[in-house]
């Protein structure tokens, strides 16, 4: 049967003006979904913790089982912490 | 040997979802197992985690969670997911006539069923498959206040290439919990275990976690039928 009152898209909810495209193969993991924006606001970047500068092309990394705690990454800093787990040792 | 899967329903808040149990011919104990986010009980990890611990002579209890019933994908509410935990629960102790009965799951499913068993749902132990300690990047937003009220033993199964189990802080996390709490590593395993540069099918990545967990189960039936057996003395 056809689904009615489908939301135009799931978490998160942006403006449609904010362009979009596919993030990079090596920026997906398990656990979360990762896309590639640009956007008018200024962002705090985890793992550097500087501002991700407004209308700059970053990673919006959303955890599948809390989609509310969405960050914004500069695709180098997520880089960064996806090596940092990968292939570590403990 | 293969034991056979059998599907039934459970009625949790106006959703009828799904179940899938699978007993072995003489089980030691049942284990209740709930998917993680991204995929409901029909993912071949999680069909491949319980095909495998049954020949471990587990029973499993499998089940969805409504929002995959529904086919969305941002989980329920945490009331609902708790709510369809306890119901999952109560169906897998009414079939294991009096066996142990532990509680586990991948990721999200295995944090609702700790937060559970804080609050007083009575399994013998817990299981995680891949606990989401904290989101990525944000080892400061611990998911562990509930973890210390739990009094059962519990199995975290972590890769140590896991984005949401940063290694110090489950160290931190681990060392506070004392000997309540057993860590098994899978080395370089990500959140769903897979290894870079390792191609594994996702039933057989299941499978081997089953292993891995098997002993622990062995261990908390013991511990149940020892105490069962002191009590009818």
């Amino acid at each position: 049967m056809p689904r009615k009152n489908r939301r135009a898209e799931d978490e998160p909810q942006q403006p449609l003006t904010m362009p979009q495209s596919a993030a990079p193969l090596w920026a997906l993991v398990p656990g979360v979904d990762v896309r590639r924006v640009s956007s008018e606001k200024p962002y705090r970047c985890p793992g550097c913790d500087l501002e991700v500068r407004p209308g700059s092309w970053h990673l919006v990394v959303i955890p599948q089982d809390a989609p509310d705690e969405r960050r914004h990454w500069h695709e180098h800093c997520w880089r960064v912490e996806l090596n940092s787990t990968r292939g570590r040792s403990r | 040997m293969a034991s056979p899967e059998a599907r039934g329903r459970l009625d949790v808040a106006n959703t009828d979802v799904e179940t899938a149990w699978i007993r072995p011919p003489t089980p030691i104990a049942t284990l209740v197992v709930a998917h993680g986010a991204g995929a409901g009980i029909d993912h071949p990890f999680m069909a491949g985690f319980c095909r495998a611990i049954a020949d471990a002579k587990v029973a499993t209890l499998r089940f969805n969670f409504p929002y995959i019933e529904r086919g969305r994908r941002s989980p329920d509410p945490e009331r609902v997911l708790r709510e369809t935990w306890l119901a999952a629960f109560d169906a897998a102790n009414a079939k294991a006539r009096g066996g142990p009965v532990l509680a586990g799951g991948k990721s999200l499913g295995g944090r609702i069923a700790s937060m559970c068993v804080a609050d007083g749902m009575p399994a013998a132990g817990l299981v995680f498959l891949g606990y989401p300690l904290h989101p990525p990047g944000k080892p400061e937003r611990l998911r562990d206040e509930h973890l210390y009220r739990v009094d059962v033993p519990m199995l975290f199964l972590e890769g140590t290439a896991d984005p949401f189990a940063n290694g110090d802080v489950l160290t931190r996390v681990l060392r506070k919990l004392g000997d309540r709490a057993t860590l098994i590593e899978v080395e370089g395993g990500d959140h769903s275990f897979n290894v870079r540069g390792r191609k594994a099918d996702a039933r057989d990545v299941g499978a081997g976690l089953a292993e891995l967990a098997a002993p622990f189960v062995e261990r908390v039936a013991r511990a149940h039928s020892s105490k069962a057996g002191a009590r009818s003395r």
